[in-house]
C-alpha cells in the first residue's frame, strides 16, 4: 500500500488499522500513544533533533505496511550466529517471532520469549512497564511504535536471578524487495540483584526501516550488559531509542557497533532514578558512501553520587555523514556527579562529514564533568613513523585505522564476541580502504 | 653508500637547506652537529622520506635515487631512522608491530615470513642488547614507555631491522647518562664493516661513547666544517659562535 494512492490521511488510515488489529500493547495505552503520534508527527529536519539525519522517504512508507510473514523453515540463522557463544537465542524475522528458529526461556524466575506471547502470560509485567519509561509523549516516533507494536523481545529476571548464558536476539528482515516497515517494541526487566548479557543482532537482507523501541529496566544493584550490533545491516534505516531506567547501585553497560545500514539513528538514554548508579557507553561506527549514522546519547543524572563514562569513535570515509550528538544531564539534586564523555572521529576523505556536539548541561555545583569531542584526519607523522620502519601506506593506514577502532571493540567483555567483532572490523576497514584509494 | 649532492629544501618558501653534499661509506660514523635550528632534523628527515618539504639535488643511496623512493622502500632497502620524538602507537602491541615490519621487509626481499621460533629469539637478544624490559614487548608500541625506554626501543627496532645505514635523530636528548651508555653500547655493538651510522646531536656528550670517524657543523643548513673527533671537542668547548665568525668571515 502506498500512501500517496490511498485517499485517507495517514492518521485515519491507522486509526482504522488499529481497531482491526490486536496489538503487542494494550488497548488504552495504543490509542494515547496514537494521540501522541497525531500532535508530533514524523522526524523532519527543521526539529533541531532531526537536523542532520533526514530520512526522506519515510513520509511515503506506510507505517501499517509490514514486512511479509515467512515460512520461518526456509530462513537459515546459522551463517549469522556469533561463533563459539552458548547463548539462549530469540529469532525475529521481519519483525514477528520466530518461535521454531528461537531458544526461548520459562520459568518461574526468568521469562525470556516475546512479546505477543507475554501479553497473555505475563500481562503483570506489561501493564507495570511497557510504555512507563519511553518517551512517547516526546517523541514521534516512540508513540507511533507504542501504538502499532504487535512484536518484540521480552525479558524478565526476577529477584538476584542471574542469567549465566547471554541473551542473542537476532532480528532479521528478508524475503522482500519493496522497504517495509517494522515496529517492535522490547521489554527488559532485571530485577534487584539480577545479572542479565544481551547482545541484540540487526541483520537486513531485505529494505527495512526498523523503528525499535526498547525499554530496560534495572533494578537496585543489578547489572545489565548491552551489545547493539549493526554490522550486517545491508540497506536498513534504523531509528533504534533504547531507554534505560537505573534503580540505587545499578549498573548498566552498553556498546553499539554501527557499520552498516543506509541510515541509522540510535537514541541510547539512560536516568538514573536512584542514587550511585553507574552507567557505561561505547560506540563505534564506520561509514561511507552516503551512508548516514547518527549517534544521540543521552545520560540523566538525576540523583546524587552516580558515574558515567561515555566514549563514541567514527571512522568516517568519502559521501559518509556521521553524526554524534551527546547529552550529559545533570540535575540540582545529582551533587557528586561523576561524568566522563568523549567523542573521537578520523576522517578519510573531504567529503566525508561529522556533526559532533558534546552538550552538557549542568544544574549542580558539587560535580566533576568533562568532555571532548575530536574530528581529525590519520596523523602524518604517525604514518610516517610507521612507513619509515617498512610498512606500506595502504596497511600503515589499516594498522592505525584499526588501533584507533579497536579501542571500542576492547571494551567488549565477552571474548567471543570481542574476536568476532575485531575480525569484521578489520574486513570492513579492508574495504573502506579499497574505496579510498 | 650515501651520496648528498647540493641538497636544498624548503617548506613554505622558508630556506631550511641550502646545499648539503655528504658522502658516507660503509663501516664510517659521520656526527652532524650543530646549534637548534640548523637543519639537522630536517636532513634526517628527507633522507628517510618524511613528506612535506620542496627538494632539489640529489641523494643517492647505493647507486639509487633516494628521492624517488616511498618511505616504506627506503627502509627496505636499508635506511632506518630513530626519531627524536618516538610515536606512540595505542592498540598495536610492540611484538605484533615489529612482526610486521620484519616480515614487510622479507617480502621485499623475495623471503618467506619469519617463522615464529626465530622471531621471538631474535626479540630476546635484540632487547637484551638494549636493556629493554621484556614486559615492553606485549604493550602498545611506545605507550606509556619513560623517555628512556622510548629511545631505547628506537634503538631495538633498529637491531632488529638490520640496516645499512642508521641515522639517529637526537638520540642522546633526554637520556641521562646510564641510559646513555645503554644506548651507545647497543649501537657500537651493532657496528661493523658493512654498515654505516649518521648520528645528529646538538651535543658532543654522546660521541664520548660513540667515537664518530668524521663530524660535520651544520649551519644554516650548510655544511661549514667538517673534521674529525677532535672538532666535536672544540665544539663543546668553545660553542658555535666561533664557527659564526669563521663562516663570516670567510664569505668577506
Amino acid at each position: 500500500m502506498n500512501i500517496e494512492t490511498t485517499q485517507l490521511p495517514l492518521i485515519e488510515r491507522l486509526k482504522d488499522y488499529l481497531q482491526h488489529t490486536a496489538g503487542g500493547v494494550q488497548e488504552g495505552l495504543r490509542l494515547e500513544a496514537l494521540a501522541h503520534f497525531e500532535r508530533l508527527g514524523l522526524p523532519h529536519p527543521d526539529l533541531e533533533e532531526w537536523k542532520y539525519t533526514n530520512f526522506k522517504g519515510l513520509n511515503s512508507l506506510d507505517p501499517s505496511n509490514y514486512l511479509p510473514i515467512l515460512d520461518e523453515s526456509t530462513v537459515d540463522i546459522s551463517k549469522y550466529r556469533i561463533d563459539g557463544i552458548d547463548a539462549i537465542e530469540l529469532v525475529f524475522i521481519n519483525g514477528r517471532f520466530a518461535r521454531s528458529l528461537s531458544r526461548s526461556f520459562e520459568s518461574e524466575q526468568m521469562y525470556i520469549s516475546n512479546l505477543a506471547t507475554a501479553r497473555n502470560l505475563r500481562s503483570d509485567l506489561l501493564n507495570t512497564h511497557l510504555g512507563k519509561y519511553a518517551q512517547h509523549a516526546i517523541e514521534g516516533l516512540t508513540a507511533l511504535n507504542l501504538a502499532l507494536a504487535n512484536d518484540g523481545f521480552v525479558i524478565h529476571l526476577t529477584k538476584n536471578e542471574v542469567c549465566d548464558r547471554p541473551v542473542v536476539v537476532y532480528h532479521i528482515s528478508t524475503g522482500t524487495q519493496e522497504r517495509g516497515w517494522n515496529n517492535q517494541r522490547n521489554l527488559v526487566v532485571a530485577e534487584a540483584g539480577s545479572k542479565l548479557v544481551l547482545i541484540e543482532k540487526y541483520i537486513s537482507e531485505s529494505p527495512i526501516f526498523d523503528n525499535v523501541v526498547t525499554e530496560v529496566v534495572v533494578g537496585d544493584n543489578a547489572d545489565v550488559e548491552h551489545y547493539k550490533l549493526q554490522t550486517r545491516y545491508g540497506d536498513a534505516w534504523q531509528v533504534g531509542t533504547t531507554r534505560v531506567e537505573q534503580g540505587r547501585d545499578s549498573r548498566y553497560y552498553n556498546a553499539t557497533f554501527s557499520w552498516s545500514g543506509q541510515i541509522i539513528r540510535n537514541n541510547l538514554q539512560a536516568r538514573h532514578a536512584e542514587k550511585n548508579c553507574e552507567t557505561h557507553f561505547f560506540g563505534l561506527y564506520l561509514l561511507d558512501h552516503d551512508n548516514v549514522i547518527d549517534n544521540h546519547t543521552l545520560v540523566d543524572h538525576a540523583m546524587p553520587n552516580c558515574y558515567s563514562h561515555e566514549l563514541y569513535k567514527g571512522i568516517v570515509g568519502p559521501e559518509g555523514k556521521a553524526v554524534f550528538n551527546g547529552k550529559v544531564l545533570v540535575r540540582p539534586d545529582a551533587q557528586k556527579t561523576n561524568a566522563y564523555q568523549s567523542n573521537a572521529n578520523i576522517l578519510l576523505a573531504d567529503t566525508g562529514t561529522v556533526n559532533a556536539k558534546p552538550e552538557l548541561e549542568i544544574f549542580a555545583d558539587d560535580v566533576k564533568c568533562s568532555h571532548g569531542a575530536t574530528v581529525g584526519q590519520l596523523d602524518l607523522n604517525e604514518l610516517f613513523y610507521l612507513k619509515s620502519r617498512g610498512i606500506g601506506a595502504e596497511k600503515a593506514r589499516t594498522i592505525l585505522l584499526t588501533a584507533f577502532a579497536g579501542e571500542v571493540v576492547e571494551a567488549v567483555r565477552i571474548e567471543a564476541l570481542r574476536d568476532d567483532l575485531m575480525a569484521q572490523l578489520m574486513e570492513e576497514l579492508q574495504r573502506m580502504q579499497i574505496s579510498f584509494e | 653508500m650515501l651520496k648528498i649532492n647540493n641538497l636544498k629544501a624548503s617548506i613554505d618558501d622558508k630556506k631550511i637547506l641550502n646545499g648539503i653534499n655528504l658522502e658516507v661509506n660503509p663501516g664510517e660514523v659521520h656526527a652532524i652537529m650543530g646549534p637548534n635550528g640548523s637543519g639537522k632534523s630536517t636532513l634526517s628527515g628527507i633522507i628517510a622520506g618524511r613528506g612535506g618539504y620542496e627538494i632539489s639535488g640529489e641523494v643517492l643511496f647505493n647507486g639509487k635515487d633516494l628521492l624517488e623512493l616511498a618511505p616504506e622502500v627506503r627502509a627496505w632497502e636499508g635506511i632506518f631512522l630513530a626519531f627524536q620524538y618516538p610515536i606512540e602507537i595505542p592498540g598495536v602491541s610492540n611484538t605484533n608491530f615489529m612482526r610486521t615490519c620484519i616480515n614487510e621487509q622479507r617480502k621485499y626481499k623475495g623471503l618467506p615470513d619469519m617463522d615464529a621460533s626465530t622471531f621471538l629469539k631474535t626479540m630476546r637478544e635484540k632487547a637484551e642488547l638494549v636493556a629493554l624490559d621484556p614486559n615492553l614487548m606485549k604493550r602498545s608500541v611506545n605507550q606509556g614507555f619513560s623517555g628512556g625506554e622510548k629511545k631505547r626501543n628506537e634503538i631495538f627496532q633498529l637491531a632488529m631491522l638490520d640496516p645499512k645505514l642508521a641515522i639517529l635523530d637526537e638520540t642522546d636528548s633526554g637520556l641521562d647518562i646510564d641510559a646513555l651508555r645503554v644506548v651507545s653500547d647497543g649501537v657500537n655493538k651493532l657496528r661493523n664493516k658493512d654498515n654505516a651510522f649518521v648520528i645528529i646531536t646538538h651535543y658532543q656528550r654522546l660521541l664520548d661513547y660513540i667515537i664518530p670517524d668524521f663530524v660535520h657543523v651544520l649551519l644554516d643548513g650548510q655544511i661549514v666544517k667538517s673534521g674529525t673527533k677532535e672538532l666535536a671537542y672544540e665544539l663543546e668547548e668553545k660553542g658555535y659562535d666561533w664557527i659564526k665568525e669563521e663562516v663570516k668571515a670567510a664569505a668577506l
